[in-house]
Parts: structure tokens; sequence; C-alpha cells
């Protein structure tokens, strides 16, 4: 017999990726009484970069260095836009609640100025950013730093080579260096998290140190994968300068990334502290409306949570995180079924090319909104009173070509709670 | 010719005694390991359990009445009746066997013992079905039946003497100078009337008659004949033989009866050693070691005291507290439960040859003890049991019946893979496994992703036995290649923690197709085992 | 209140101490425990025959269930092993068939209602912390601690929804009633290693090792176990030369709640008298 249990809540956040966490920190730092449900591990995916916009128009391929002129821009281009939303001192807030909170858990981040940074990442390519991890920040815009630099890798680490990185800088009239580790301890591959779990042990520390000393002459900066340390990277990179006297910062890499562990962990945490109730892959069920209550079930292998929710946060990713479900014809909202803003056809989902510049119709499908990030229905009106969206699942937003997956995710979410808890306690904000 | 019968019957007796103590003392030294510690030994169990049977009472309380009925009859039968002549008329100068105290106490003795062996039958019977379901087997009935006959022809006898003519003359000849006449016919009267003799002739009855023999019976024989009444069930036995008791008394039934009765008395004497008997010296020799305890287990490890095997006396009361009953229920391998195991054991101790499959059921068998220690908390003998089934793992797998992980653990990948079954019956696996391997559904969302290895703690400390993490386990399902995996390291290494379980992010159940995976390998271990011992058989 | 009392097979010869402070405890907390004949949860069988496992599993919860009563245990393993043959029990028709007619030639039969409960997510969410707080008349005086949490019980959360499986709370909140310190430590949810002990000693130590010495770091003086196997496992730590080093001590929580209720050390089965300075 399934095991039932009833609980209310004022806000259920379905789905455990970046918006969802957003939202659920959020909330429940407002006080208001927050389940979650989903799977957290989509954020291992995460590079630990928090992109706000670094391309547009997509089409021009034009690479920002300033994001906030751009954002007005597309907030006139594409009223539809997420960002269209919000206005600056909104998108402000919500990073700096986003950062602050992560600092909390004692992850810091970066406070943000005006302008985007360069990364660059393990393949030699350069990411334009805009929030950074505290560990990555002083290898931001290496091509203006005039430094003599040494690249580390790790032998056997996969999807990270210190060269292939190396070679994103070109020729600088600065030397750059490369140095590959050697752990003989390790036969076979080297896992990441494993990898960054030897960093919380004295012995390895000085051992690296010791090795990249042998470069304390020929270079004055270390770049070295994202992999110092699980929880305290801040602290053992600091360990590792005072041990090298050099500067040192994080390289990000292939998936699983620690930054991106970094941030679960985080958020994990401190969400359970806030007295969030957490259901680990729960799949969610709506049942109906009680007078203004979603009636949902949280279903798990074992036993069930029937949840009576005053406000639903939809949060449930796109086709990977199966916020949306791509069938022959068309895609599907899963969870309410909402319509969904997509192509007309099939044969209108790609472009032949792949790289085409303007890239594909079928990564703008998702959720239309309302101003206040309420889904809408077929007739163009929010399609509950208190149901929310954020995140990916977002129409309009081609996230990989605008570089603007985390600025979304954090904005609507961060709004959405906002306009709910505005709405209940007519409170005014801040 | 008597004597000369009994010092045949006992030097038999100390011989099968010395056979044995030889027979435990050589199998002792198979294992040949550290010697055994004194300090280890322990009185206050071996005096409680010898004399007082403590773990029989706590086991069962009827059982143990009835037990103390046997015992406490049958011992005082043995050192007051049996060996009168050098106890209790050495100890009381008083001494007959017909006179109070001791005529009633062994009427009282035999009946208690008769009691007890008809309460152990009575308890085979209603129990048969509970039994019947562990298949315990019921051994003992020699001895309890051989006891049974014992009380049987002695209370027989003594009903025979009772009502015997013949042995009255030779009483009245001995120890009377009564001729033949009246007085005779007096005490015959007297002793017909109040010792339910049976005489030939009819005889009249007359009080002056009575008082007269009343007379001559105090005379002549109250000082070795306590009332009748005190033999409470000769007596009665000795009414309804009143019927047959001229054909009895002309036979002299009463002379072969105490050939039968003292028969079987040697019987029991030269069987003890071999009988379940013998568990009256094996068990105080049992309850003398203590049962080891946890920290103790690798002192002794090797040593073995045969003697305790055979002190086992099959009561079955190990088998109904076993905590693998469920085990046995499914796999219906009998040497899963404890008294079958310290059977066999004893088999393997013999060195007699013991078939190959035999071995293989009794190692599997084995294989399933959680050493919860309950068979050896209860065992009425005091018999280490849990310290048999630690050596016997040992004794097996030094003869090359190893559990699953060795076995797999020994072969090479490429080996294993060769072993693989033609064709996949899904129906020899069905419900004995989560059925997720098979299913394309549990695994084609697999996306490589690598978190799970990443979370892995045996992948993480695992170093030099590593071979598949567990993302490239999964792959080699998505290849079609299950047989394979089920014989890979991680599989077997796994630590069943649901980390990669529960980070998975499309949801699969890592580590339900890990325990599923290995379910399959011991499925095919042992089906590769048995195909093995059968045809070495 | 009353419980059918699953102690599991390794508490009466392996750690004896946990089954004795277990009762203690529950007869301070005023919870009536009843011994009834049962068998072995069926965890050790699972990866052999996942047949036996629930049928070990469902034959307990239907002894319990002829007394009505619900089962509870302070072995994590044997908890997880319940719930898994319940999902199991719930989810296979066949298995459930099976099973249904070995119990019912024993005239035993589970229909569902008996559950099984672990010691830790009784006190919190049964019992009650503030029930539990007034019962603690020697709190300890924040000495450091930190808490094996005990993989079976709390993943996967979708079988036990024992607690948060990634940020639990459940025992740090127990221990912190205490009166002692939850330390934070990054190998909590961690397994202890024990599951492997019999067929690869060597690996299992090896994480043991790891356990005690990023426990030893944080600087705590013991590691809180609530589960029969985890501190078997720490137990090794003495019988190794590698191991013995480290400056941390394995207790089970029973013992510590005991002693801050009051009990003695011999109604919580500690031999070592240094520990907690009794």
């Amino acid at each position: 017999m399934m095991i039932q249990k009833d609980t209310d809540c004022d806000v259920l956040v379905i789905g455990a990726g970046m918006a969802g966490m957003v939202a659920s920190a959020r909330a429940s730092q407002l006080g208001l009484k927050t389940i979650q449900a989903g799977n957290s591990s989509a954020l291992v995916f995460a590079s630990g970069l928090f992109d706000l916009l670094g391309v547009f128009p997509i089409d021009s391929g034009e690479i920002l260095s300033k994001p906030y002129p751009a954002i007005k821009k597309l907030q006139s281009d594409q009223p539809d836009h997420p960002y269209s939303k919000a206005n600056q001192k909104q998108i402000e807030d919500s990073f700096l609640f986003l950062i602050e909170f992560l600092d909390s858990a004692g992850l810091k981040y970066h406070l943000p100025g005006t302008c985007n940074k360069q990364i660059l990442t393990s393949v030699g390519t350069f990411k334009p950013t805009y929030i950074v991890p505290a560990t990555f920040l002083k290898g931001c815009d290496l091509n203006k730093v005039g430094k003599n630099l040494l690249i580390v890798d790790f032998k056997g680490l996969r999807g990270f080579s210190a060269k292939q990185a190396a070679s994103g800088l070109g020729d600088r009239k600065e030397k750059t260096h490369t140095l590959s580790i050697d752990l003989p301890e390790n036969k076979g591959g080297l896992n990441p998290v494993h990898l960054a779990k030897s960093f919380e042990n004295q012995e390895f520390i000085q051992k690296l140190s010791d090795k990249i000393l042998g470069f304390s002459k020929k270079a004055d900066i270390v770049g070295i994968p994202a992999i110092c340390g699980i929880q305290n990277s801040f602290e053992i990179v600091k360990e590792l300068e005072e041990k090298t006297g050099m500067d040192i910062f994080e390289i990000p890499g292939m998936p699983p990334s620690i930054p991106g562990l970094r941030l679960k962990n985080a958020f994990e945490k401190k969400i359970s502290d806030l007295n969030t109730l957490f259901l680990s892959n729960a799949k969610i069920v709506f049942n109906a409306m009680e007078d203004d209550n979603f009636i949902l079930q949280a279903i798990n292998d074992n036993f069930e949570t029937r949840i009576k929710a005053k406000c639903v946060i939809l949060a449930t990713g796109r086709f990977l995180g199966k916020g949306l479900f791509a069938q022959r014809n068309n895609v599907v909202e899963t969870i309410f079924n909402l319509p969904i803003f997509q192509p007309k056809t099939r044969d209108q989902w790609h472009q032949l090319n792949f790289f085409d510049p303007k890239g594909h119709q079928i990564n703008q499908t998702g959720l239309e909104t309302d101003d206040t990030f309420r889904p809408l229905d077929q007739t163009g009106e929010p399609a509950f009173e208190n149901l929310y969206a954020a995140g990916s699942i977002l129409a309009h937003n081609d996230f990989a070509r605008l570089k603007s997956g985390t600025g979304v995710c954090c904005v609507s979410a961060y709004l959405a709670v906002n306009n709910f808890y505005k709405k209940s306690h007519k409170m005014r904000n801040k | 010719m008597i004597i000369k019968a009994l010092t045949i019957a006992i030097s038999l007796s100390l011989i099968g005694f010395l056979y044995q103590f030889f027979s435990f003392i050589k199998t002792n030294k198979t294992f040949d390991k550290k010697k055994w510690r004194m300090k280890n030994l322990s009185i206050k169990s071996f005096s409680l359990n010898s004399i007082l049977q403590t773990k029989l009472f706590k086991a069962g309380k009827i059982r143990w009445l009835m037990h103390l009925l046997v015992a406490s009859g049958f011992l005082y039968l043995v050192i007051f009746h049996a060996l009168d002549d050098v106890t209790s008329s050495y100890w009381f100068q008083y001494y007959q066997p017909t006179v109070d105290p001791f005529q009633f106490l062994r009427n009282l003795a035999g009946i208690f013992v008769l009691i007890g062996c008809v309460g152990f039958l009575c308890r085979r019977l209603f129990f048969f079905k509970k039994l019947k379901k562990r298949k315990i087997q019921f051994k003992g009935l020699f001895s309890i039946l051989l006891i049974l006959s014992i009380i049987l022809s002695g209370f027989l006898l003594e009903a025979v003497k009772i009502i015997s003519e013949p042995v009255f003359m030779e009483m009245v000849e001995e120890y009377s100078d009564i001729d033949e006449g009246t007085d005779l016919v007096d005490l015959k009267i007297y002793w017909e009337k109040n010792y339910n003799a049976v005489f030939n002739e009819p005889l009249l009855i007359t009080p002056e008659k009575l008082a007269i023999g009343k007379e001559l019976n105090e005379n002549f024989c109250i000082d070795c004949h306590s009332p009748i009444k005190s033999a409470f069930i000769s007596k009665s036995i000795a009414k309804a033989l009143k019927k047959p008791s001229i054909w009895l008394n002309y036979h002299r039934i009463d002379n072969l009866l105490y050939y039968v009765h003292y028969f079987l008395c040697l019987l029991i004497i030269v069987s003890l050693p071999f009988s379940r008997l013998f568990h009256i010296f094996l068990i105080p020799v049992a309850s003398l070691e203590k049962n080891l305890k946890k920290e103790q287990l690798d002192q002794t490890l090797g040593y073995i005291n045969t003697a305790t095997l055979y002190a086992c006396t099959n009561c079955g009361f190990c088998s109904d507290v076993c905590s693998v009953f469920p085990n046995f229920l499914i796999t219906k391998n009998i040497n899963t439960l404890p008294h079958a195991k310290i059977e066999s054991f004893k088999k393997l101790m013999n060195s007699a040859p013991v078939e190959s499959k035999a071995l293989y059921m009794l190692q599997s068998g084995n294989g399933e003890c959680t050493y919860c220690h309950k068979c050896t908390d209860i065992c009425p003998s005091g018999i280490d049991l849990q310290n048999l089934w630690v050596l016997l793992n040992q004794k097996l797998s030094l003869k090359g019946y190893q559990d699953n992980y060795t076995f797999i653990n020994n072969l090479s990948l490429e080996k294993w893979a060769k072993l693989a079954p033609e064709k996949e019956k899904t129906s020899s696996t069905q419900g004995k496994t989560t059925q997720l391997a098979d299913n394309v559904d549990s695994f084609e969302n697999c996306i490589q992703c690598t978190i799970c290895t990443n979370v892995c703690p045996v992948v993480e400390h695992d170093i030099d036995g590593n071979d598949y993490t567990p993302q490239q386990v999964l792959n080699l399902l998505r290849l079609g290649k299950k047989h394979l995996a089920t014989g890979t390291r991680m599989v077997w290494n796994c630590l069943t923690c649901f980390s990669c379980q529960e980070s998975c992010p499309q949801g699969i159940k890592v580590a339900d197709i890990m325990i599923e995976l290995r379910n399959n390998g011991n499925l095919r271990a042992d089906a590769l085992k048995l195909e093995n011992f059968t045809k070495a058989t | 209140m009353k419980f059918a009392y699953f102690p599991g097979c390794k508490i009466p010869f392996e750690l004896k101490e946990y089954g004795d402070s277990f009762e203690a405890i529950m007869k301070k907390l005023e919870v009536r425990l009843i011994d009834l004949p049962f068998n072995c949860c069926g965890y050790p069988s699972k990866n052999k025959n996942l047949e036996i496992s629930v049928l070990s599993s469902i034959r307990n919860l239907a002894l319990a269930e002829q007394q009505g009563l619900d089962l509870i245990t302070p072995c994590k393993c044997c908890y997880g092993q319940f719930k898994h043959a319940i999902y199991f029990w719930n989810n296979r028709t066949d298995l459930r068939i099976k099973i249904n007619k070995t119990l019912k030639n024993e005239g035993l039969s589970w229909k569902g209602e008996t559950q099984i409960k672990h010691l830790l997510s009784f006190l919190y969410n049964d019992f009650g912390l503030l029930k539990l707080k007034h019962k603690i008349t020697k709190p300890f005086s924040n000495e450091k601690i930190v808490v094996q949490y005990g993989c079976h019980a709390l993943r996967p959360f979708s079988i036990t929804g024992f607690d948060d499986p990634f940020a639990p709370k459940i025992f740090e909140a127990l221990v912190n009633i205490i009166g002692l310190k939850n330390l934070e430590w990054s190998k909590s949810t961690e397994c202890c290693g024990n599951p492997i002990y019999e067929t690869n000693k060597k690996l299992s130590l090896k994480m043991l090792g790891s356990k005690l010495k990023t426990a030893s770091e944080t600087g705590a003086a013991y590691i809180c176990n609530a589960c029969t196997h985890c501190q078997i496992q720490y137990n090794f730590m003495v019988m190794e030369q590698e191991l013995k080093k480290f400056q941390i001590t394995p207790v089970l929580f029973t013992q510590i709640l005991g002693k801050a209720m009051g009990l003695t050390k011999n109604e919580l089965g500690i031999i070592n008298t240094d520990l907690f300075n009794f």
C-alpha cells in the first residue's frame, strides 16, 4: 500500500535546476512555507558562470562587452523576451540576491560591475559571462592581462588539456607555459569529483604547490582546472596562492563540473536550513483546483505526498529536464498541459545548417507569460491566478546563442516569487 | 553367566567409548591450527547445563519437564536399582528391593521415565506437520523405545513376580522355617489377600487363618517385604495378570522376563557410545566450552571439538528459531537450516567420501547464515553452533567450494564472458531479480554524463581493482552485453549506497541495476557450479 | 506507545550494546517493545535472490501485523531493506502472489497496514523533538560531534522517504537537542564501507580510513552512528594499526541519548568507562 502523506504550503516549486533553486531560495528567505520537488543534478552540468547577455543580436554574432545597453535594445526589439518583464534594477537585485544567498552558504561569487568578462575555457575558446565564482576572478579577460601565464592540467582528467586551453590565447607578448601533472597513484581515468576531493588533503596541496613552484620564475599567474575542492574552494585556492606565491584562477571545463556541484551543494544546504521540504525525484501530477489552491500529488516510488499549494512555480526546464516533451509533431508542457509557443509544423523546428547564425526555432519554444511571469492559456490570459513559470521553459529565449541562460533563470524565478509575495501580502517592492 | 554377560557388555561399551573418543581426536587434526585455551572453559555453564539442563529449560519448559522426568527416573533406577548390589545394599543396612521406600521409589522412577518417554513420542505426533515443514527427522527412536521397553519389562517383571507361586515357594524355603502344613496355607492366604500372589489351589479365607498368616508374615517376611500398595504400578499390572497367572507361573515367565529385562539393560550399555544416549556424556563436554564471543572468533580458527557435533540430539530447536527460515522456504535447500547442517558436518568430518553436489548444497546453504547466534543461544546441548558454521565455511572453501564473489573474482572477465548461458531464459530468473537489466526502458535514457561514476565511493577509493565504472556498466547494457556486465568488479564491489541512483539526472535506477546484475551473476554462478558438481559425482 | 522490536541479525552477537541501550532508552521514553520470533530482514539475500529478500521482510511484517503492531528497528540497513521489500511487494504482482501463498501456508498474511520505523525517524516525526527535550535531564556541554547518516535509510529517497537525501537534518537536530555540537563534515552522507567488508576487506577499510581521517580533521571528538552496520564498521578501527591513530571515538546515538536522559553505563551496555566520563 502506498503511504500517503498530506501537506500544504504557500509555494510549491517544481524543478530543482537553476531557476527552481533560485525560486526556492527566495521563497524560503521571504518566510513562505516552501516545498520543492525535482532532481537537482542538472546543476552539475552548469559551468558555474552566470551569464546575463553575451551575444545580441543572435545573427550578428557580436560578443557584448556591456550587457545592459544591449538588454534595453532587446526589450524594445523583443517584447516577448523574459527580460522585457523586468527593469534593470530588478535584474540587478535578482543577481544580488543570488550572490548573497550563495555567500551565506559559503560559496563566494564576484559582485558584478557593468561589463561582461571573457573567460578562457578548457577547449581554448573565450566565453563572455557576467558573474564569475571568486576563484575564477583572476583569470578574467586574460587577453588583456599582461602577465606570464602557466596553465596546469592533470594527466587522465578528461576534457581538459592545458595545451588546448593555451592555444586559445594565440601569440602573446607574454609567455604562456603549460604543465601536465601526473598523479602516479591514479591509473586509468581521473574523475573530476574524486580529484576535487583530493584537494581537501593537505599533503596533496603541498605536492601540487611544489610542482607549480617549479615555474615560479617563469610565470606570475596560474590557471588550473576548476577542481580545487568541492567545499571551501576559495580557501583552497588562497592556500595554493600562499604556498606558490603566484595568483591562481580556475578554468571551467566539461561536465561533470565542480563549480556546478558547488552550486548544487550550496543551494541544497541553505534551502534545507531554511526548512524547505525537498522531495527528491518526485513526479508531480496536477489534480485539480480547490478554491484558490492547487491540489497536486508528488509521487515517489514508495510513497505519495498530497500537496495543497497556494502558488506553484513551474521551473521544470526544457527537454532534458522534462518540462517540455517533444512529440512527433508538436511540443507539450508536461504538468499543466499549457499551450506552448512553437513553430507551426515540425519541419520548421530546425534550419538545415546546424550553425545557422539565426539559430533554430525549436530553441525559441516554451511558455509565454504575462508581465508577472504567469504562463498564458489559449486566450492569452494567465492560465491560473497563482501559477508562475521561470527558467529555461520560457519562450523566446535561445539562451545558448544569447548567452542568457542563468540570467533568465535567476531573474524570472526571483521576480515570479516576488510577484506572488507582493500580491499575497500587498507589500511594496523594496 | 550373568556376570560374564555383564562383563562382556561393559567391555564392549568401553571399547565403543574408546573408539568414539579416538575418532573424535583423529578428526580434530584436520585443521591443524591454533590450540585451545584453557581459560575458555566454563565450569558454571557446564554444571548448570549438565545437571539442571538450564538451556533446555529456556528453550521449552514442557520438554524440559519431560526430559527431567526421564533423566531423574532413569538415573535413580541405574544407581539405586540396577547397581543396588554395590550402592543401596552398601549404603542402607535394611535395603531390599521390595522394601519401602525403595519399592515405592522404583515404581515412581519407572512411571516418571514412562511419562517422559511417552511425552517425547507425543510431541513428535502433535508437531508432525511443523517438523515436516522444516524436514526435521526423528532420530533417537531406537533409544526411546529401548528405554521404554526396559521400563515396561521391569514393571512386567515385578508384576509377574508378585503373582508368582514358584517364587513364593522359593522364598518360603529360603527365608522361613515353615514346612508344608497349615502355616504355609495361612501364609499363602495372607499373601493372596495382601500381596496379590496367585496360587494354584483355591484357598479358603477365614479371619483366623488371616490372623495367623499375618503373624507369620511379621516373623519371616515383613522385614524384606513392605506392603504391596507402594508398588503402585506393578501391583495394578499384577491384578490384571490374574487371569493368565497360572499359565505364566507354570512356564516361569518371571525368569524369562528377568533375562529379557537384563538383556535389554546390557543392550543399552553396549549401544550407549553409538546411540543418541551418548549425549549424556557429550552434552557436558559441549557445555564445558563457553560459546565464542565475536572477539575470539579468530583465536580458535580451525579448531573443532568433534565431540560437540555428536552432542546434537536432533531436538530441532535451532531450526525453529533460525533467522534464514524464509531462505529455506524459497530455495528448499535443507542445508540452510542448522539441524541439517550439523548432520552434514558430521558426514564431512568422517572423511567418508561425500557427493560433490551435496557439498555444494551445503556450502550454498551455509552461505545464507547471517551469524545471528539464535541457534547457538537456544541449543540445549550447549554446542557452539555459530563457531561450527564459520569453520564449515573455511573447510568447504579449502575443498574448493567457495562463495560466488570469490568464484567470479578468480575468473578473468574474458573467461566469465565465455561462460554465458546459451539462451537467456528469462523464465528461469523471473521473480529472482528486479528485471531492470533486461528492460531497455530502464537504461536507454542514459546520457553517459558520468555523474554516477563521480559520486561513487568505490570508484573513488578502489584505484587498483576498478575495471568498469558505473556509467560504463550501463553502457555495456546499452551494447547488449549484459552477461559481461555481471562479471565486472564494479558490480561485485558495489556498496549499494544508492548515491548514483539519487544523483542521476535522468532518473535511471543505477544502483538497482547493479544489484540486479549481481543477482544475475549469482544465479549464473550457481547454475555453473551445480553443473560442474553434478558432473563430478 | 507499543512497537514490535526488530533488532536485526547483527545486534545479538556483534553489537549487543546497541540492543541494550536501545531497549533502555525506549523504556525511559515509555515506549513498550514487544519481542516476536522474527527472521532476518532479507538484506543479505538481496543480491542473491529478490524473492528471498522480499519474503523475509514481508514475513516479519506479517508477524507484527498479527499482533497489531508496527515495527521499530535501530538498524538502518534493515529499515532500508523493509522499505525496498514493501516497494517490490506493491509493484510486482508475480512476487506478491508467490509470497502471499508462501505465507498463507503458515497462516500468515500482510495486508499492508503494519509499517516499519527507524529509531531516528520515530523520534523526530512521531515522538517529537519538544517532548524529547523534556526528557533530557543531563545534557552534554557542547562537545563536538559529527554524524554518520548511513546510506540505506537515506537513499534512495523515493523508497525510504527518510530525510532530505542531499542535505539531511534529522540526525543533527536530534544530536543538537542532546546538547552536543554537530559539525559540518564533508563525508557525513557517504557510505561507511561495511557492505563489502566480508568480500573486499582492503577496500572497505580504505574507505573507513578516509572517513576517519576527514572526521577527525573537523575537530570532532565523536562520530555518532544510528545503524548497527555503521557502528560495527567503525569499531574495526581499534583492530587496525593504521586506523587506531585517529583521535575520534565512534559512539551510538542510543548511548549518548541514554546518558543525556540520566541512564547508567550498565543500562547502556558501555564497557569502556572512559566514554563520556561515566
